[in-house]
């Protein structure tokens, strides 16, 4: 196990590294900071001022090797547009896209295990197919819609929560919910199938048959089949973290992650962009690390060192 | 027992929607205002007064602070903390302060202050953002406590209306606790003191009593920047702000029509125009007879009908009815499709098809596509493209940009000066027209001491930029600002900040 | 198959949905009442005809510039089907390709493509998008091997996993014994049996890129200007979803109702292939 997660670990560092290099010259190849940063009317020389200042008049391959220094001495440079540095911009709005997640994740789990539990125990009856279907439009709408259709008639309409910004508990329902939508009903659907499958198996049928109560068999095996599901979800939301958070963060005016990094993107702050991108693929990796253990502690038949499933 | 969980769950969330529910909190009888808050789509890049280069900061930072001189919002230049001003010679403009004013800290506003701050803004290595605005001030001279020289490089009629954005800087409180100290605590002399900066969340201030001016109704202020315009509408409606900007026309007439809210659409400083990519080897985009076809294809006053609902106004050429220059007594080209036929089968158009090049998520996409479409009308095969912001501007300078594109040229210094140096002057960076004829005449007009000498330069200059025709003129943009009805006596301003120094409840 | 379709309700529905969505986009010419470009900017922005004051002339409205909104749907269809049709044959390519060779040799290769499909995941998918699409331009092009690449790669883990799992069956040790070659056995006999999964995973990644397009339009790098789709006309109409909200309904079910189908047809696909399989 030790030698596994050292081992998964070694790799992390390698898939880290690949991200900085794709990451670090897609963004210079995508424009240049300089328009953004000077004034329309800034003459040619000020332009080379700049250029020299922010040093981007050394070659590419230059400015990575520096970068690289930079960072294993825990210097992520400098953002160009805040004109502070990089590890302050982003942990000044971590909190607030760690809470929305957070948040997100429990609605995934208040209202994704029960509606998954209940329409695997009602299967083909009526009001499994409503939960289905409510499950899978949760699932196939687009997320800015969904925000704006809740906001329309919770926050505007009903005047029930609080239509954007932070502040209390009220500001994060709604844009909990509209993050949590798809994750909860993936989580529906998965809980829904790996609990008719167990339901189906024989064991089950033989210990039905030996008078034991079907709600009491279904209490044991959906403790099981639900953690399945819930970190088969984790692993999925994470992947989706920053393009969740970007269209949500900008719909609910959330001081947080995907807004710093979409306002990043339109301003060339290349620091910003830079670590954003590190601290999300450090998460994504540790997350899914966390859940092939947890993976295979409960169901022991998965075999870690056969590369992982997700 | 599920259900019994399911019922909880709901419950739950319902109460937490209900509990609480806190009202506006109670006003008190007088005219305070206790607290105000307005919203913009983005957030201000910094509190340091010297970074601020977008409007929004412009705005979050005169809240505290004050500069020698300031616009009206009809975009007169007036003495905001000079009394007055006057070009003294060539190169000198003096101006006198006034007495009698603090910062927030108390220390006093004189002319050290404005030697420390011009000078701190001309130190390059400070890395300011809106130094290179200042560039051409060559030194500051104090003639006495109370009065100021301000030298510039080259002669410079504009200086009073580029001093706007200078702000005063109080230079003991400065040197006492250093520039990242001030970057993070800053003091002024505005009618607002600073109180706390949650980035991308809000800016709050609280009111500064002993304000030059008379102290302001409001006493506690919040900014806020709500990115999305259906969120920003539905903040105001459900009174969380008191005043939104940037609505889009399609939603005035319903916001009109409530009666808790009050729409103000004014005429901003904004030119927008589609130019012509005159540095592209391309002989149909020098030909002047195509240029101009395309300028009597497109319906401008349909478009500011239809489209905009009135809210623009049609340009001779490039140059605003308060810039200098305007009264040129051009007309705008006509719509005529006719005339727009003949010139265009003059210009030997041969059914070459072009694009039409736009920034990404810009929000006169719908103009554009209508004025491609009236191009299409007269036989011209055009395309409209997005491009994304940063790329589009990196094209334009390079001069690699579509043959046709979107720009528009704003903001609180905009002038005949400006307008004609960056949207049309040679090595420009947002300039695709580079005629130095057309430079000389500029230089000439803003150089000229003489008023009169100067207006009819400016007008030389609106007469042969309309012959020449490097852009399809479009129209003065309108810009809309949307207030809860409970204030009164709000003024829009032309250059788009939010000042908010007047405004009074409404009785 | 046919029968069964029929027989199952659900079934019957999202196959009728998909057909209706695939016959808008090919004779979306003689269906839709206008050209999706037309412009009648005195008209803009009416209700659907139902509201008192719709006009007859606009079954579901227009938009900002008096575009018919009917037609736009119509029309719309056609890049939304492009987009997810070609994106998933490519990422189904490019998946099988990386996972089969991957899955089946096992070792240093495995080891090599494994480590960059974790680099390519770790990614924050909608950056490389919007970089790619930033510096390409965008085009429907563009959004097919952007979406198609990723979810390949996506695919490829998937695959990679399922090939290992067919691997360890006797009849392909059989087979390599008896002297055949790697890529006989790879497409002969592993790929056949992991169709059934293949073609699942196509279904829903099919919706899943409808839904990117639409992401990516929200974001202002869908497709270019003039070209109708359902992602940018919802995502232009958000600034009216309070004042007229028909603009951002009708593409939003466009939107809904297509995936939903895809949806409830891969599901379907998926019981019919394999009643215990379990989603991935």
């Amino acid at each position: 196990m030790f030698h596994y997660i050292l081992k998964r670990l070694l790799q992390s560092l390698i898939v880290l590294l690949g991200v900085l290099v794709i990451v670090f010259f897609t963004l210079r190849l995508s424009g240049n900071p300089i328009d953004v940063l000077l004034p329309p009317g800034a003459s040619e020389e000020m332009v080379e001022i700049y250029t020299e200042q922010l040093g981007l008049d050394k070659s590419l391959v230059a400015q990575f090797g520096i970068y690289l220094k930079n960072i294993f001495q825990g210097d992520f440079g400098t953002s160009y547009y805040y004109k502070e540095a990089v590890t302050g911009v982003i942990f000044e709005r971590l909190p607030a896209t760690i809470q929305l997640t957070l948040f997100s994740f429990l609605f995934t789990l208040i209202i994704g295990i029960p509606a998954g539990v209940y329409s695997a125990l009602k299967s083909g009856k009526a009001s499994d197919y409503i939960v289905r279907i409510f499950a899978l439009i949760g699932q196939c709408m687009p997320v800015f819609w969904a925000g704006l259709l809740l906001i329309i008639v919770f926050a505007v309409q009903l005047n029930l929560f609080p239509t954007q910004g932070t502040g209390s508990f009220r500001h994060l329902v709604l844009p909990s919910i509209t993050l949590g939508l798809y994750s909860a009903a993936t989580t529906v659907r998965l809980l829904r199938s790996s609990m008719l499958e167990v339901l189906s198996k024989d064991y089950i049928q033989v210990a039905t048959s030996k008078g034991l109560s079907k709600r009491k068999i279904v209490w044991k095996h959906a403790f099981k089949n639900a953690v399945t599901a819930i970190l088969t979800v984790l692993g999925i939301q994470v992947a989706g973290l920053l393009a969740g958070s970007m269209i949500v963060e900008t719909v609910f005016s959330w001081p947080g992650i995907g807004r710093l990094v979409v306002q990043s993107i339109n301003n060339r702050d290349f620091a910003v962009v830079q670590a954003v991108v590190i601290l999300i693929a450090s998460i994504y990796v540790v997350i899914n690390l966390l859940v092939d253990i947890l993976y295979s502690i409960i169901n022991p038949r998965v075999r870690l060192m056969k590369g992982s499933s997700k | 027992m599920l259900k019994k969980f399911l019922i909880f769950a709901f419950v739950c969330m319902f109460l937490i929607g209900c509990s609480s529910n806190e009202s506006d909190a109670e006003k008190t009888g007088s005219d305070e205002i206790e607290s105000f808050t307005f919203a913009l789509p983005i957030d201000t890049q910094a509190i340091e007064p010297f970074n601020g280069t977008s409007t929004t900061s412009a705005t979050v930072i005169y809240q505290m602070f004050n500069a020698l001189t300031r616009t009206s919002p009809e975009g007169e230049v007036q003495g905001d903390l000079a009394e007055s001003f006057e070009r003294i010679d060539e190169l000198t403009w003096q101006f006198k302060l006034r007495e009698n004013v603090a910062f927030h800290n108390g220390e006093e506003f004189n002319a050290e202050t404005v030697k420390y701050s011009v000078e701190r803004m001309l130190d390059t290595s400070k890395q300011f953002g809106l130094t290179s605005d200042y560039l051409f001030i060559d030194s500051v001279e104090i003639v006495d406590d109370y009065t100021v020289n301000i030298i510039t490089k080259e002669p410079n009629n504009g200086t009073p209306l580029s001093l706007i954005y200078l702000s005063m800087v109080p230079k003991e409180y400065i040197e006492e606790n250093g520039d990242e100290y001030f970057a993070e605590n800053p003091i002024g002399t505005g009618p607002f003191k600073f109180q706390e900066y949650a980035k991308d969340a809000h800016v709050k201030y609280e009111r500064y009593d002993d304000y030059f001016k008379g102290k302001v109704n409001i006493k506690e202020l919040t900014f806020k920047p709500i990115p999305e315009e259906s969120s920003r509408i539905a903040a105001l409606e459900s009174g969380e702000v008191d005043l939104i900007t940037d609505v889009s026309i399609n939603q005035l007439n319903r916001l009109e029509q409530a009666e808790n809210l009050v729409v103000e659409s004014f005429p901003t400083t904004r030119v927008s125009y589609i130019g012509f990519n005159m540095r592209k080897d391309s002989e149909l985009i020098q030909n002047e007879s195509f240029r101009k076809a395309l300028n009597y294809a497109v319906n401008v006053d349909s478009i500011i009908e239809n489209l905009l609902e009135g809210n623009g106004e049609t340009i001779p050429a490039i140059f605003l009815s308060h810039f200098n220059g305007y009264n040129s007594g051009i007309e705008p080209y006509a719509y005529d499709v006719e005339k727009a036929k003949e010139l265009l089968e003059e210009s030997g158009y041969d059914g070459e098809s072009l694009e039409l090049a736009i920034a990404a998520n810009t929000k006169q996409l719908p103009v554009v596509e209508a004025v491609a479409d009236m191009i299409r009308e007269i036989g011209v095969n055009v395309e409209v493209v997005q491009k994304e912001n940063v790329l589009m501007r990196e094209e334009v300078a390079a001069g690699t940009i579509s043959d046709l594109y979107f720009f528009n040229i704003g903001g609180a210094y905009n002038s005949s000066e400006l307008m004609s140096r960056i949207g049309f002057g040679s090595v420009q960076r947002y300039s695709t027209f580079f005629n130095s004829e057309m430079d000389e005449l500029r230089v000439a007009a803003n150089s000229e001491m003489d008023e009169e000498k100067s207006e009819q330069l400016w007008q030389d200059y609106q007469n042969n930029i309309y012959d020449i025709a490097p852009a399809i003129f479009l129209y003065q943009e309108y810009a809309s600002n949307v207030l809860s009805s409970a204030y009164t006596n709000y003024t829009p301003r032309g250059d788009e900040l939010i000042l908010l120094e007047d405004i009074e409840k409404n009785e | 198959m046919i029968r069964q379709i029929v027989k199952n309700k659900v079934a019957l529905f999202s196959v009728l949905v998909l057909i209706l969505v695939v016959l808008f986009a090919v004779f979306a010419e003689f269906i839709a009442p206008y050209s999706p470009e037309d412009q009648h900017i005195e008209s803009k922005l009416l209700p659907p005809v139902w509201d008192e004051n719709g006009n007859s002339s606009f079954i579901l409205g227009s938009d900002e510039l008096g575009r018919d909104v009917l037609s736009r749907i119509i029309h719309g269809s056609r890049v939304s089907l492009i987009v997810s049709l070609f994106g998933t044959l490519l990422a189904l390519i490019i998946g099988t390709v990386i996972g089969a060779i991957s899955g089946y040799y096992g070792g240093k290769v495995d080891a090599i493509l494994m480590r960059l499909v974790d680099i390519v995941l770790a990614f924050p998918f909608i950056l490389l998008a919007i970089f790619v699409i930033a510096i390409t331009g965008p085009s429907v092009f563009n959004i097919i091997i952007v979406a198609g690449f990723a979810t390949g790669v996506n695919l490829a883990r998937v695959i990679r996993g399922e090939v290992l799992h067919v691997k360890e069956n006797d009849f392909i040790e059989a087979t390599h014994s008896i002297g055949a070659n790697n890529f006989r056995i790879i497409v002969l006999h592993i790929l056949p049996n992991i169709a059934n999964v293949l073609i699942v995973i196509a279904t829903l990644e099919m919706a899943n890129l409808i839904l990117l397009e639409s992401a990516l339009s929200f974001l202002g790098l869908g497709v270019p200007a003039e070209v109708p789709t359902w992602g940018k006309m919802l995502a232009e109409a958000r600034t009216l979803i309070i004042s007229n909200p028909w603009n951002a309904i009708f593409p939003g079910l466009a939107i809904t109702i297509t995936v939903l189908g895809i949806n409830l047809f891969g599901d379907w696909l998926r019981d019919y292939f394999d009643p215990k399989y379990v989603e991935k």
